[in-house]
């Protein structure tokens, strides 16, 4: 953060900090969550449970680390979850059960994710068309590709050494977690102290001006649908050590789940402000959600129902709280 | 200030654009260290010339020097880096981001690792703030200051980049008295670091309180560059305005109908205060003022476009309340905009459809709307206005400026107002068509018609207007008509003086 | 911006270029919508046939009459995505509703057909008072509606619909399909309101320019609401003939719909800033949509295939509209 602990509580603007990192009400909903989680069943708390959440959020929250950056841009990237299906598959299918193909098949699938980025980057800025619209086609034609190559069934496998990514866990907590973190503290560093970083906030912040002060905003942009599509094809890759196989429905649900946890976690779909800690946040009370539905019983078309409606009022009351500012 | 050195020369200066000479041989030079008042009424070239200095434009003639060496400025960043910094109206800020942040962007300091250094960011900028002598906390966002706060991020921001000259484009017109003198401080401070200062203001009075030497450009040409010693007041707004009224305007009308409009008391907190005035049928009431002085806020205020806090409205000897476009077009009130593009028409219609969109309401059968009727309404106004086109189901985006203008008008004259608001209704037109415009309405008024008009050109308000109402800082200062028309009276009453 | 001399709008020069783009863009999908029917044709010998055209024509309807819904939202400057849930719902819910009752036909239809209305108000509702964008918005109503529909049936397709229902979707006059009478019955009412009522002019405006439509004494708002309105009324019209099609409550049946729907208007011409385009020109989105599914088909080429096309097509139709408008 820009201050240390102490320079903050010497502040005696408490208003000013709670503005500014309104993440921390967020983080306040889920310590509440998990506490009406645990009253209502004593399942949510077990080790065995939570670690399952755990797994659930990693994949979901690597995704919305990349989700992040584009909507502080003010964009969209609609097209996550067909990366993390492409990156899912091809590494399957390169690494056919050899330990041998796994770094092939990891940096493929990688150059996968860049390749989307880049497409999406590249027709947003040169064309100047609505962010949407691109990913949303980009997201229909390498989905369409993804099916039309896996005829709907599941390819490719992994090896033993892969596997063991996605079900081994250290200290109880799953390895896939740990990259979760391990992403989220290096793009954390990425965006609060390099210039490029910076450089983001400033485009999402007022375009106009930071072009006028010389940045080069189409780069800003290009770059950072490149980051989202590495990010998604890396959760791609967590969901393939989870699945063993490559299958192109893997990755259904990352595309509106990352964009939801990173607005509940406070970053304004207007570009600007916003932080990667509120997203954390988010994706811990999506996963948390879902998982205690299952548990619950409730069904899962009332699951969707009810994200429907979390999906509303968040941004109803997002969209009155900046109408006031 | 110290020995007198010119940093800035500029020589026969001239930039034409189509229809208009905007600068037209101006030569004027600046010491190091001087605060450098422009001055002129509204469109006289202050801000072409300044656009010029800022790289945004590029002069068709002339010569500019900065420190005896001729430069060509052909973008902002030449600008910035020959020692030429603006500061606009409109701030080139970052809203959630903090002071040191906007003063350093796209060029922060980095530490050994490549890393932003904010530290050193934080600290510089704090020096920054004590080399101008003010204290600003840099770790707030610049939303969370006002906007005199902005303007003087605005001020270090230039500082920054080892400025030496500064131009300032109407610093003053958002500010309080108090605020006003904190940046009077600054100026100061900054002229005891050798920076040139280019005060670009209408504000007699402050003109007088900070400036060295005043520039004063008439109608795209230098008058005079004096020391600010050598005048007084009245000299200066003399100097501004002076020139021959001439007859271009049509005849005014002697006699005064019944009231039509009486507003009272209207106010918007922050914007207008207890506005008053009157107009009866037959007027035209001309609402003079300097840019920002609430005229146009006004008229959006009785047209229903934005709000009104208190006040009264009587229409027609009744009170009525206007909460939306919708009520006033009701009520037979028009209001033709500004800025015809964004608010005056749709660009992407046809001419027939944007004259009819205000009354498709009246005029329709059923639920259908009526194509015999609109196109016997549309073929009248076309040739009663006189515009130039061949059909009227040609897009108004492929119009010239003034034919689109009598487009907007024309859409109000099917209305059949009884109050029309003309909000700048010749600017950036050809002298033909304003002269048309001008005659129409005069004959709107003849016919019975109120007419509320706005414009910056004092030549025009004079030359139409049977009364004037002279707005300053979101007041009425005084209702002026008969011989108390005159240049002078009117921009002495609109500038400085009445602060 | 108070500058001197404001930018000064285009002197009428080039007349007859100008005109000759406008012509383009209102009717360059008929174009390459003739090009690509040659094409067809050429290609594949079936294609011509009476049997083909009116199974292609019959299974565009439920595409045409969202297409046209959409059509409405997207000229006022906005856009409905959840679309394609309404249409899913719509069938589950009137697959089960009919209980093999001719009788209910009204009831089950009016029903239906408010809740859709009720749909569009929401989302026109939140759209303008609460300024939320459209995008998020109807996203948010399509993750609800979906997951509506699949309560409502519990996972379990109904199947409880009349022959005289199904006759909807199945049946013809003379050689022409039913559903395709309803397409064009709400292609020419879709017409009718665009160009002959002043709800239609209202639509262009306020997509062309809200600001000067406001100030021109329209109330934009309940304009806007009434083209969500529009668009969910036929999104549940779709429903029906879709339902009458399959017979069955199929709760995924609209997914792949939202885009589709946005990608017929979208090619047809329509431009997403509003103000420009109409019905006739997503009429040639549709049938473009239509035929290239329909020779994929013939030509005997994998399903899977079509999303990728699709995505191409959107594409490409953007970028050739956007192109386009910027003059």
């Amino acid at each position: 953060m820009e201050s240390t602990f102490k320079e903050i509580f010497q502040k005696k603007n408490a208003t000013r900090f709670l503005n500014r990192h309104s993440e921390i009400v967020v983080f306040f909903f889920l310590i509440l969550m998990v506490f009406v989680a645990a009253k209502s069943t004593p399942l949510f708390l077990k080790p065995a449970n939570l670690t399952n959440v755990m797994r659930q959020a990693a994949s979901l929250g690597i995704v919305a680390i990349g989700q992040t950056i584009v909507i502080l841009l003010a964009g969209t990237d609609l097209s996550v979850s067909a990366v993390a299906t492409v990156s899912n598959v091809i590494a399957a299918v390169l690494m056919m059960g050899k330990d041998e193909n796994i770094l092939p098949a990891i940096l493929v699938a990688l150059l996968a994710g860049i390749i989307v980025g880049f497409l999406n980057g590249f027709f947003i800025t040169k064309f100047s068309l609505p962010d949407f619209v691109v990913t949303l086609a980009i997201y229909s034609v390498v989905n369409g590709l993804m099916f039309v190559f896996t005829t709907g069934r599941e390819v490719g496998s992994v090896s033993g050494k892969f596997m063991a990514f996605g079900s081994k866990d250290i200290f109880s907590i799953p390895i896939t977690m740990y990259i979760w973190m391990g992403l989220t503290i290096f793009a954390v560093i990425f965006l609060q102290y390099t210039k490029f970083g910076r450089m983001i906030y400033e485009v999402g912040g007022n375009p106009e001006s930071a072009r006028l002060s010389g940045i080069n905003t189409s780069l800003v942009r290009v770059v950072s649908y490149i980051i989202c599509g590495v990010m998604a094809a890396i959760s791609g890759l967590v969901l393939l050590s989870r699945l063993g196989v490559g299958y192109p429905l893997s990755g259904k649900e990352l595309q509106l789940d990352s964009i939801i946890a990173v607005v509940i976690g406070g970053t304004s779909l207007n570009g600007g402000r916003g932080n990667l800690l509120g997203t954390v946040a988010g994706v811990l009370i999506l996963s948390s959600l879902n998982n205690i539905f299952n548990l619950i019983g409730i069904s899962t078309f009332m699951q969707i129902v009810i994200k429907g409606l979390i999906i509303i009022i968040v941004v109803v009351l997002r969209a009155m709280n900046e109408k006031n500012q | 200030m110290k020995e007198t050195e010119i940093v800035l020369e500029m020589k026969n200066v001239c930039k034409r654009f189509p229809g208009v000479q905007a600068l037209d041989n101006v030569s004027f030079s600046c010491m190091r260290g001087e605060v450098h008042a422009i001055v002129g009424e509204n469109g006289a070239g202050k801000s072409t010339l300044m656009k010029i200095l800022s790289g945004a434009y590029i002069p068709d003639s002339g010569n500019i020097l900065i420190e005896g060496n001729e430069v060509r400025i052909e973008n902002p960043h030449q600008g910035q880096e020959l020692g030429i910094n603006i500061i606009y109206q409109e701030f080139n800020l970052i809203p959630y981001t903090d002071v040191a942040e906007n003063i350093f962007i796209g060029r922060k300091p980095l530490n050994n690792l490549g890393l932003v250094d904010y530290k050193q960011m934080y600290r510089k900028a704090q020096q920054l703030m004590e080399q101008i002598g003010v204290n600003i906390d840099v770790k707030k966002w610049i939303c969370e200051l006002t906007v005199a706060e902005q303007q003087i991020v605005e001020i270090i921001k230039a500082v920054s980049f080892a400025a030496k000259i500064v131009i300032m484009d109407e610093p003053t017109s958002a500010l309080s008295e108090e605020e006003t003198q904190r940046l009077f401080q600054i100026i100061r401070k900054l002229q005891t670091q050798d920076i040139t200062i280019i005060f670009i203001s209408h504000r007699i009075k402050e003109i007088f309180e900070i400036a060295d030497r005043v520039t004063v450009i008439k109608d795209g040409k230098t008058v005079v560059s004096k020391d600010i010693n050598n005048l007084d007041e009245t000299g200066l707004v003399r100097l501004m305005v002076g020139r021959e009224l001439s007859k271009l305007y049509p005849e005014k009308n002697g006699k005064k109908g019944e009231l039509l409009l009486s507003v009272r008391n209207l106010t918007r907190s922050g914007v207008f205060k207890d506005i008053s005035f009157d107009i009866h049928r037959g007027e035209i009431i001309g609402l003079a003022g300097l840019v920002g002085a609430g005229r146009t806020e006004v008229a959006r205020a009785i047209f229903g476009a934005d709000q009104i806090d208190e006040g009264t409205i009587k229409f027609d000897e009744s009170i009525i309340k206007i909460k939306n476009p919708k009520d006033a077009v009701t009520h037979g009130i028009g209001l033709i905009p500004e800025d015809r593009r964004q608010h005056g028409l749709v660009l992407c219609l046809s001419i027939r459809n944007n004259i009819v969109l205000s009354i498709l309401n009246r005029i329709k059968r059923f639920l259908f709307t009526n194509r015999i009727k609109e196109k016997e309404i549309c073929s009248d106004l076309i040739r009663q206005l006189e515009i130039k086109t061949h059909s009227s189901e040609v897009e108004v985006e492929l119009l010239s400026g003034g034919n689109q203008q009598k487009v907007v008008l024309s859409k109000w004259l099917a209305v059949n107002p009884q109050l029309i608001i003309f909000d700048e209704p010749t600017r950036g037109i050809d002298v033909g068509a304003k002269a048309e415009i001008h005659r129409f309405m005069r004959e709107l008024a003849n016919k019975g018609a109120g007419i509320l008009m706005i414009s910056s050109e004092l030549p025009e308000i004079l030359g139409m207007s049977d009364r004037i109402v002279v707005m300053c800082e979101g007041e009425v200062i005084g209702i002026y008509e008969g011989e108390s028309l005159t240049e002078e009276t009117i921009m002495q009453a609109a500038t400085g003086i009445c602060i | 911006m108070h500058n001197f001399p404001i930018k000064l709008a285009g002197i009428t020069g080039n007349n007859n270029n100008n005109q000759f783009k406008l012509f383009f863009q209102k009717y360059g999908s008929y174009a390459t919508l003739l090009i690509l029917f040659g094409v067809a044709s050429i290609l594949s010998p079936v294609f011509l046939t009476e049997t083909n055209i009116f199974t292609m024509l019959r299974q565009a309807t439920a595409l045409g009459i969202l297409a046209i819904g959409q059509t409405f939202v997207i000229l006022a400057g906005g856009i409905d995505l959840s679309v394609g849930s309404l249409v899913s719902l719509t069938v589950v819910m009137v697959t089960s509703m009919y209980q093999f009752n001719d009788s209910q036909l009204i009831p089950v239809v009016t029903t239906i057909l408010g809740i859709g209305a009720l749909v569009g108000v929401t989302n026109g509702f939140f759209v303008t008072k609460f300024r939320i964008p459209p995008l998020v918005m109807t996203l948010g109503m399509l993750t609800l509606l979906q997951g509506l529909g699949l309560i409502y049936t519990k996972g379990v397709p109904q199947n409880t619909l009349t022959p005289l229902f199904r006759n909807l979707g199945l049946g013809k006059i003379w050689i022409v399909p039913i559903p395709v009478i309803f397409f064009a019955g709400v292609f020419v009412v879709a017409l009718i309101i665009l160009n002959y009522t002043n709800l239609g002019k209202y639509i262009y405006a306020v997509g062309g320019n809200p600001e000067a439509s406001r100030l021109s004494g329209i109330n934009i708002q309940f304009v806007t609401m009434m083209t969500y309105v529009i668009c969910g009324i036929c999104a549940v019209i779709a429903g029906f003939i879709l339902a009458a099609r399959i017979g069955v409550g199929d709760n995924w049946v609209g997914e792949g719909m939202n885009l589709e729907s946005v990608a017929a208007v979208v090619i047809g011409g329509t431009s997403f800033s509003g103000g420009r385009g109409g019905v006739i020109t997503t009429l040639a989105g549709v049938l473009i949509l239509s035929i290239l599914y329909n020779l994929l088909l013939l030509e005997g080429v994998v399903y899977f295939w079509q999303e990728v096309v699709k995505g191409i097509v959107i594409l490409i139709g953007v970028i050739v509209y956007i192109r386009g408008k910027n003059r």
